[in-house]
């Protein structure tokens, strides 16, 4: 059984990868801690429930759609909210962002009303069978097509010019200016990736899971706990993060009930913060901005 | 009492860097102290270190022979070391008065009697026309004022002043000058960093001058601006003293 | 500026009008606004004193009302225990949950406090969903109806109102006299700069372990009057995400960090609130949704809230329309 758990927890952390990983690479670069990232997990899903709704869309076709949208929804915040926080005061960055995410939410509270959505595909309840683990067919794609995008990021970021403008900017702000990176570009560029791997996260999270409008706030502190356990700023911690939290999540739903499967993640995050502020890999300070 | 300050071999890496190295010297009551050095000499990361706000690598500090070494800035505050910071730290949205009513609150529990104290040491560094104006809106050479006004404020044995002229005009820093020397006459010790060799060497008893990281050489202002190791390594060989 | 006494006078005064106005309103949907206008005023109050005073910006205040909700109810119910009790026994559990929390985040500063705030109410929220000996999880618990001042239970809608008022008044007086003293002062320069503050001897860890302490107290003794007057908790009612948000919003809106700023930020959104609620019933969130638009609009543009402002256009108007330098 715990191999069982073990395996569906990591094809789980695949997904919390993508999401984990936007908003690290957000705070590497920008210094700010994104209270909308789990409203960008919930329109990406409510996105990807229209397509299918309206147009009969396959949650894997929107795949080339929704990060798309959610690319240009990260642009858009950014100009508006997130450009004018950076370097302000935390009580600016935090209820910007958390105000935002209130009219994320309830904006779409307001127009679909708090039922449960989801989408039935022919493939939803599908498994297949390797030694003595059973697997979901959704949950093996969704970790394959984490996994290429993960890739895919880390090349982008190692060998692209705007990536190595992003790294840069990370290491510091500062000499990336006396560099002649235009750093609100990269700023632009940064909150936007980190929105469409968040997109990318909820096509490939609607088929397992049904969407409502305050599920932002549990893919937020899941993505928190993820980043924090890995260590802020750091991406090979995130994607660490992401697959033992999967596990935990797992793991705990089966031996303490789906209740308080949460609770779990919560005590880790606030062990790790208190024993190891700085997360596995991350820098020493970086908590203390 | 004449040993106010002992610091003993103090030293502190950052990362590969070391900012203090092996640094000594000792600072006498009513004595004022001058320590000078090229910029990135290590002179702030030696306040630093006396005061609580960083902890050393190795070495000892001592306030009136009590070994204060990894006490706590507040700790060492109440004891009677109060430094002040070359980046100024102003509580922006408080007056000036209300400013340095924080440092008089240290030995004053009323605010009947640290409004007192304040408003003592508010007209005693020349900020008076400004004492109910937002710290926020002075400019530069009032806010360095103002830090020497808060430090004070705590009633200290011994002053930390870290580049208290910077920024200031030249009349400015003849009244800071005469200042100081008040203090002094009034009973305190007083270390001073200072860029402004002028000020330094009229108002200091002893020189320490720091370079890289190390005490390269200490002594009467009168032996430093002789010193052969000094100029060379300090002032590129091009000294003048006016 | 008026002297001691005479401000204690002068708002003794207020209060009292307030109560006589309080009689003269029949309107039993007025007096609901009216208490939901001050209980929500007093959780602004005590959250400000953590998260204006102190910089602490707590997102989980939701925890300590629902402590004190729940510490009141259950007593009542199980125990007959009075809720005069219940409510300072469910502040000091609060307050030992504050102080708890104020020792294992000692190193941590800004957005990761916050984070700490909201997983541990989200923390007590699911416990509260679970732990069904104890809470009756999502069911909920009802108070039963006996009136009496021991009970701390009314027939008549004033009277509530009147608790809420005199509960507001007494965390306005208690934030009023901390200005005046020492730990006013300190906590203040903690929040402008907590370097300065040390190296002027603040404690700075002791400070913040205060003002959280009282500010959790405060809010628990909230939920708890919450909660004798709605009769009824259950954990999405007195444990929500809104009990953290709304108070913190309040105070931003009216002015963080002042002690009049929460009292008006709440007078403006508690109604407003309500209104909305009324008129676009059929509208879930709407509420919410023009919240949120709010506290992005102030943060971004008007951050020092409403108070100070109008304090600055009130002198500017005084002094004849001339900028002061103050
Ligand atoms: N927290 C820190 N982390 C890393 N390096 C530091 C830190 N603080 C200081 N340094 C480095 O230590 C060296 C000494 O710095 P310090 O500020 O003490 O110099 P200084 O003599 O006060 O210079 P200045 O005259 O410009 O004020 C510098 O090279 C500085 O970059
Ligand atoms: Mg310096």
């Amino acid at each position: 059984m715990l191999l069982q758990l073990t395996v569906s927890g990591i094809l789980l952390g695949g997904i919390y990868a993508l999401i984990a990983v936007g908003l690290t690479l957000i705070f590497g670069v920008m210094r700010i801690v994104n209270f909308t990232h789990g409203d960008l997990v919930m329109l990406g899903m409510y996105l990807t429930y229209l397509l299918y709704k309206g147009f009969g869309l396959d949650p894997y076709i929107s795949l080339f759609i929704v990060p798309l949208a959610l690319f240009l929804i990260g642009v858009l915040i950014q100009k508006l909210v997130v450009q004018r926080v950076v370097g302000r005061p935390h009580e600016v960055q935090i209820f910007a962002t958390v105000g935002l995410s209130m009219m994320l939410s309830n904006a779409v509270l307001a127009y679909f009303k708090g039922d449960y959505r989801s989408v039935q595909t022919t493939y939803s309840t599908d498994t297949i069978q390797i030694g003595p683990v059973f697997l979901g067919v959704p949950q093996i794609v969704a970790f394959g097509i984490s996994a290429v995008i993960t890739l895919v990021l880390f090349l982008f970021l190692k060998f692209t010019y705007t990536g190595k403008a992003i790294r840069a900017t990370t290491q510091n702000r500062i000499s990336a200016t006396l560099m002649g990176i235009d750093v609100r570009r990269v700023y632009t560029m940064t909150f936007a990736i980190g929105s469409a791997l968040a997109g990318i996260a909820a096509v490939l999270l609607m088929p397992l899971y049904p969407t409502y409008p305050s599920i932002g706030e549990a893919y937020l502190l899941i993505a928190f706990v993820v980043v924090v356990l890995g260590g802020l700023g750091s991406i090979p911690g995130a994607l660490v993060g992401a697959l033992i939290i999967g596990v935990v999540e797992t793991v705990s739903a089966y031996y303490l009930g789906s209740g308080w499967k949460q609770a779990a993640y919560f005590v880790i995050f606030i062990l790790v913060l208190i024993m190891r502020p700085q997360g596995l890999f991350g820098q020493r300070g970086a908590e203390q901005l | 009492m004449a040993l106010k300050l002992k610091v003993e071999r103090l030293t502190k890496r950052f990362g590969g860097l070391t900012a203090v190295r092996d640094v000594s010297f000792e600072v006498r009551d009513q004595e004022i102290l001058g320590i000078i050095g090229p910029n990135g000499a290590g002179k702030t990361t030696l306040f630093h270190l006396i005061s609580g706000f960083e902890r050393p690598d190795a070495g000892r500090v001592f306030l009136e022979g009590q070994d204060i070494t990894g006490k706590s800035p507040e700790a060492i505050s109440r004891l009677g070391l109060t430094r002040t910071f070359q980046l100024v730290k102003p509580f922006g949205k408080m007056t000036v008065l209300e400013n340095v009513c924080v440092g008089a609150f240290l030995r004053r529990s009323d605010l009947t009697d640290a409004r007192a104290v304040a408003e003592d040491v508010v007209e005693l560094v020349g900020l008076k026309p400004f004492a109910d104006q937002p710290a926020a809106t002075l400019p530069i050479g009032h806010r360095k004022r103002l830090e020497l006004a808060r430090a004070l404020a705590t009633e200290p044995k011994i002053l930390l002043l870290d580049e208290v002229m910077g920024g200031l005009t030249p009349a400015e820093i003849g009244q800071m000058i005469d200042t100081i020397r008040r203090l002094r006459e009034g009973g305190l010790t007083i270390v001073i960093i200072e860029h402004h060799m002028r000020a330094i060497m009229s108002l200091s008893d002893r020189v320490v001058v720091m370079h890289q990281g190390e005490k390269i050489a200490e002594g009467t202002p009168k032996e430093i601006a002789q010193d052969s190791r000094v100029i060379e390594a300090y002032f590129g060989g091009e000294l003048r003293f006016a | 500026m008026l002297k001691k006494g005479g401000f204690v006078l002068s708002a003794g005064l207020v209060v009292l009008l307030m109560v006589a106005l309080i009689y003269q309103i029949k309107n039993k949907y007025y007096l609901d606004i009216l208490f939901m206008t001050f209980f929500w005023a007093s959780l602004a109050a005590a959250w400000n004193i953590s998260g204006g005073y102190a910089g602490q910006f707590s997102l989980g205040h939701a925890a300590y009302v629902g402590i004190g909700a729940y510490s009141t109810a259950l007593l009542y119910i199980n125990f007959h225990v009075s809720p005069w009790i219940g409510m300072v026994v469910g502040g000091l559990f609060s307050a030992l949950l504050a102080l708890f929390i104020g020792v294992i985040t000692v190193k941590v500063r800004g957005p990761f406090y916050t984070l700490i705030t909201i997983a541990v109410a989200e923390l007590l929220y699911i416990s509260a969903i679970q732990l069904k000996e104890l809470t009756h999880g999502s069911e909920g618990v009802s108070l039963p109806f006996k009136p009496g001042w021991v009970n701390m239970t009314f027939r008549e809608r004033e009277t509530y109102v009147v608790l809420a008022l005199l509960f507001v008044a007494l965390i306005y007086f208690i934030t009023k006299t901390m200005e005046r003293r020492r730990i006013g002062y300190y906590l203040i320069a903690i929040r402008e700069n907590e370097d300065a503050a040390r190296a002027l001897g603040v404690p700075v860890k002791e400070m913040k372990l205060l003002a959280t302490v009282l500010s959790a107290f405060l809010t628990a003794v909230g939920g708890a009057i919450y909660a004798m007057y709605i009769m009824f908790i259950e954990p999405d009612s007195v444990l929500s995400f809104a009990f953290s948000i709304q108070p913190a919003l309040m105070s931003i809106i009216g002015g963080l960090g002042t002690s009049l700023g929460p009292l008006i930020g709440s007078f403006v959104l508690s109604p407003l609130d309500m209104f909305l609620r009324e008129s676009f019933s059929h509208i879930n969130g709407l509420n919410l949704l023009i919240y949120g638009f709010l506290l992005v609009l102030f943060v971004l543009f008007w951050p020092e809230g409403l108070w100070p402002n109008a304090v600055r256009v009130y002198r500017k108007w005084r002094s004849g329309g001339v900028e002061t330098k103050s």
